[in-house]
């Protein structure tokens, strides 16, 4: 049997800072049939900023100089071969981001490429800093139009219950902290943007915030370089710094949150603190950790919650790295919370007790390591991670991220799960049959 | 017997193929510098397949609703425990599902591809089912039938063919319902899984970094080490469907914040697979993305009075024996956007799709094609769907170069038509218990 993550080199990125202070990663590769250009806007998260940037990621899609519609622009981007446009908002920590991506077809591939890489970083460049405009400032009805898209959005999120659920307990949990703030905003901060205000935002953005974009694709270094130089040729004074958000803090007591709708199935969610940041030296031991405790089927809330108890269809655990907090969330029978909750602590408390079999330790870094090499097969995957990594001044590449499981030893796992504290109990359910909540 | 090769120079890609004793159709993808290795091995039987003929006992059996999903859960239990840890020890990732005319195992590894494809096509062909491992699956099951009945997605189409499909099993969800689950037993899995899993059912496909001829002769060895006996073919059992929907709407009420509507198009032109089933689709899926893609006039306007969002979207579910165009999305008025989009469809079927409009999907299609082979897993399944339905993926492209607007313009018009039409609303529900 091979060994652990030998002979094994990934594809690194370059860096290279454009003139303006933009800082461009490159990876050439000809794996992929596509190019992908992905930029980032950092910004300090908060409720207004939040809003603003997600009525911003929607108020791009509606076109730019050259494409003053959503309607040409999908014309364009279909002649294009179809290639893909897209803004997203999320948060990373205490960090709001605002993201542009475009994919295009690579020009190998096409019988009359028609300089697709270069007409796509046009438009590119074109939806970044030339939006629709109406007296210098956004245009009156599209910000109408996307305000009710973002009303419906922050709205909508209650279609899907455990996303709900989710993002429910995080904001009971982090009540007070940036964190809190869910990633499209809030409702009441829509109505008093006004087109001058968030254009003038826009331009702050811009001008002043850090920015990263990735490319991806079968362009040597230089060529990627001087592309977005031209891509990217906007004036900036650079210099606004987004502070490192808290990754650590003590909690006194546990609290207990239920909320009621009627549903078919309970959200059981179980929020704790991690108290490692990414910068600290147990990040590996933590990933390994969460491993063996619920990320894969051979973790001990799949086998424990749903093989042997039969409780739930899922039972997995996730890690916030950036900010500290580990979620473990299942999907059951209302009147079973509280079988479901102890089964859960048990496995949590098996963890720091060191209840853990070479077996589960060894399948865990195995699945880690493969994890971290298939990440390597998408641009899109392998961005974010590496972007994680530069948002807490500790980039990775994919070989020191393996070598870090690696070394990781059961000592360190104890010695993570001693720091895990549980913060938050959520249950989001639809029975009267709870029972007392301990 | 010979491996057999067919390229597509746009593409730059080759699948390797060849046809085992037994039946079993193997094919490799290879993808050049993935680390990520794939591997699905999948029967051409779903959940509509419930009443068979049993081969070896001439039994006319109709089964639970849900059994095929169940049965996938099944395989997973192996008498000395349970597969995913085989599959962990190998560093190796396994999963399955179950869809309306297939089910599909599969792994996905980074390293020891070879010793995790024989634990694959092992697994997959060693039931092993009692009454006590049979009776635990229930309350997770249970529990995923409960999963899915809280999102609105699924209940909006799930409804939606409920009321296009009088007798058709795909009326009825791939899983079951929490009742016909808890009427399955050892005895019916192990008639299902006799009556389907044979080789000669079943295809095998491996996408990644791989020596094609290789991985085909280990499959080929694993194969022929089993020494498994011809088996007939399978008679499935389908009632007779009438052509006319079975009911105009249907209202569920659901804890959401507006509305959801699906339109459907019942398609009573079925019967038939392969290359005639493909240029169908090709069509069909050309003519919704030029009449409603966000770059069509009717997108934009349904779009500006604020009816639809990200969300909208619309497909052409193409089965041998089971088709259906679906639109839809959430909306804040399911009234006005379904007069909208009738009203639009009426147009353009008056009208016809303009010759720009047409090439540019063409061209859309063309990179949506290319880019379906960067991820291993979707390009897997597309592999495995256009198998099934006896045509390849591979056809595609030639089948798009010969699509003309005319082809488009006729499906407009045939697929998209009133008498055919049925409707499926999620309506809000009051919150708070």
């Amino acid at each position: 049997m091979k060994q652990l993550g030998d002979d094994y080199v990934a594809p690194e990125f370059r860096q290279h800072l454009l003139k303006n202070g933009i800082r461009l990663h490159v990876q050439t590769t000809r794996k992929f049939k596509t190019t992908t250009v992905n930029l980032f806007l950092h910004q300090n998260l908060n409720n207004e900023n939040a809003t603003r940037d997600a009525l911003l990621s929607y108020i791009l899609r509606r076109g730019s100089e050259t494409a003053p519609t959503t309607q040409i622009l999908a014309q364009k981007l279909e002649e294009l071969y179809g290639a893909s446009l897209r803004t997203d908002v999320f948060k990373m920590g205490e960090r709001h981001l605002l993201s542009l991506r475009l994919d295009l077809v690579g020009e190998r591939f096409l019988v009359q490429p028609d300089g697709l890489l270069r007409r796509g970083l046009d438009l590119f460049q074109d939806v970044l800093t030339r939006p629709v405009t109406e007296k210098g400032v956004f245009r009156q009805d599209y910000l109408d139009q996307e305000k009710d898209t973002l009303r419906r959005t922050i709205e909508g999120l209650i279609n899907d219950k455990g996303q709900y659920a989710l993002t429910r307990c995080v904001e009971e949990m982090c009540r007070g902290e940036p964190y809190a703030t869910f990633r499209y905003g809030r409702r009441e901060d829509i109505e008093p943007i006004s087109a001058a205000d968030l254009f003038r935002y826009y331009q702050g953005l811009l001008q002043a915030n850090p920015i990263d974009v990735f490319v991806v694709g079968d362009l040597d270094f230089q060529t990627a370089a001087d592309l977005l130089e031209e891509t990217l040729r906007f004036p900036r004074e650079g210099g606004r710094e987004i502070p490192a958000g808290a990754a650590e803090k003590e909690v006194t007591e546990v609290k207990r949150v239920m909320d009621r709708e009627d549903v078919n199935q309970g959200k059981l969610i179980l929020g704790y603190r991690t108290n490692i940041p990414y910068s600290d030296p147990d990040l590996f031991g933590l990933v390994v950790y969460n491993g063996i405790l619920g990320a894969f089927p051979h973790s001990k809330l799949f086998l424990n919650v749903r093989e042997k108890a039969s409780l739930a269809y899922y039972a997995v655990s996730r890690l916030e790295t950036t900010k500290g907090l580990l979620f473990i969330s299942s999907g059951i029978e209302s009147s079973n919370y509280q079988r479901a909750l102890d089964i859960i602590e048990e496995q949590v408390a098996d963890m720091a007790a060191g209840r853990i079999s070479q077996e589960e330790y060894d399948n865990t870094q195995k699945a880690l390591i493969s994890q971290l090499k298939e990440e390597e097969d998408s641009p899109g995957r392998r961005i974010l991670s590496y972007l994680e990594g530069l948002i807490n001044d500790r980039p990775l590449s994919t070989e020191e991220e393996i070598r870090g499981i690696i070394g990781v030893t059961r000592e360190d796992v104890i010695r993570v799960a001693g720091r895990i504290k549980p913060d938050t109990i959520y249950f989001l359910n639809s029975s009267q049959r709870v029972g007392e909540m301990r | 017997m010979t491996v057999e090769v067919l390229t597509n120079p746009i593409l730059k890609e080759a699948v390797y193929s060849q046809v085992l004793p037994s039946g079993l159709k193997v094919f490799v993808l290879p993808r050049p510098g993935y680390n990520k290795k794939y591997a699905t091995f999948a029967t051409h039987y779903g959940s509509v397949d419930s009443h068979f003929v049993v081969p070896d006992t001439g039994v006319d059996l109709q089964v639970p609703d849900g059994i095929a999903h169940f049965l996938e859960h099944k395989m997973f239990e192996e008498e000395f425990g349970n597969i995913f840890d085989r599959f962990a020890k190998l560093g190796a990732s396994a999963n399955a599902y179950t869809e309306y005319v297939a089910t599909t195992y599969l792994f996905s590894a980074t390293d020891n591809f070879e010793a995790s494809l024989e634990v694959l096509l092992d697994f997959v062909q060693r039931p092993y089912f009692t009454d006590e491992n049979v009776e635990k699956e229930k309350g997770i099951i249970e529990q995923e039938i409960r999963m899915y009945r809280d999102m609105p997605r699924w209940r909006v189409q799930e409804n939606l063919l409920e009321a296009l499909y009088h007798v058709h099993p795909v009326r009825i969800n791939i899983a079951g319902s929490v009742e016909s689950i808890y009427r399955i037993n050892k005895d019916l899995l192990y008639q299902c899984y006799r009556t389907f899993y044979h080789p000669s059912n079943m295809v095998f496909l491996a996408v990644g970094d791989l020596d094609p001829e290789r991985v085909i002769q280990q499959v080929a060895d694993n194969q022929a080490r089993k020494g498994f006996s011809p088996q007939s073919q399978i008679k499935r059992l389908y009632p007779e469907e009438p052509p006319s929907v079975r009911q105009r709407e249907i209202v569920e009420e659901m804890v959401v914040s507006r509305p959801m509507l699906n339109l459907g198009f019942k398609d009573n032109a079925t019967g038939y697979a392969g290359r005639r089933l493909l240029e169908k689709e090709v069509a069909v899926t050309t003519a919704l993305e030029a009449l409603l893609g966000k770059s069509s006039e009717l997108y934009s306007r349904i779009y500006q009075e604020g009816l639809i969002d990200e969300g909208f979207g619309y497909e052409y579910m193409a089965e041998r024996d089971y088709a259906a165009v679906i639109i839809g999305g959430e909306t804040r008025d399911p009234q006005r956007l379904k007069d909208l989009l009738l009203e639009g469809i009426q147009q353009a079927q008056q009208q016809g799709v303009n010759e720009a409009a047409f090439e540019r999907q063409r061209r859309k299609a063309v990179g949506g094609l290319i880019s379906l082979f960067n991820s291993p897993e979707n390009l897997a399944y597309q592999f495995n769907h256009f198998y099934f339905r006896e045509t390849s993926l591979f056809d595609y492209q030639e089948v798009l170069e010969k699509l003309g607007p005319e082809d488009v313009n006729r499906s407009l018009r045939e697929h998209l038509s009133p008498e055919n039409l049925a409707v499926s609303v999620i309506k809000p529900k009051k919150t708070g218990v």
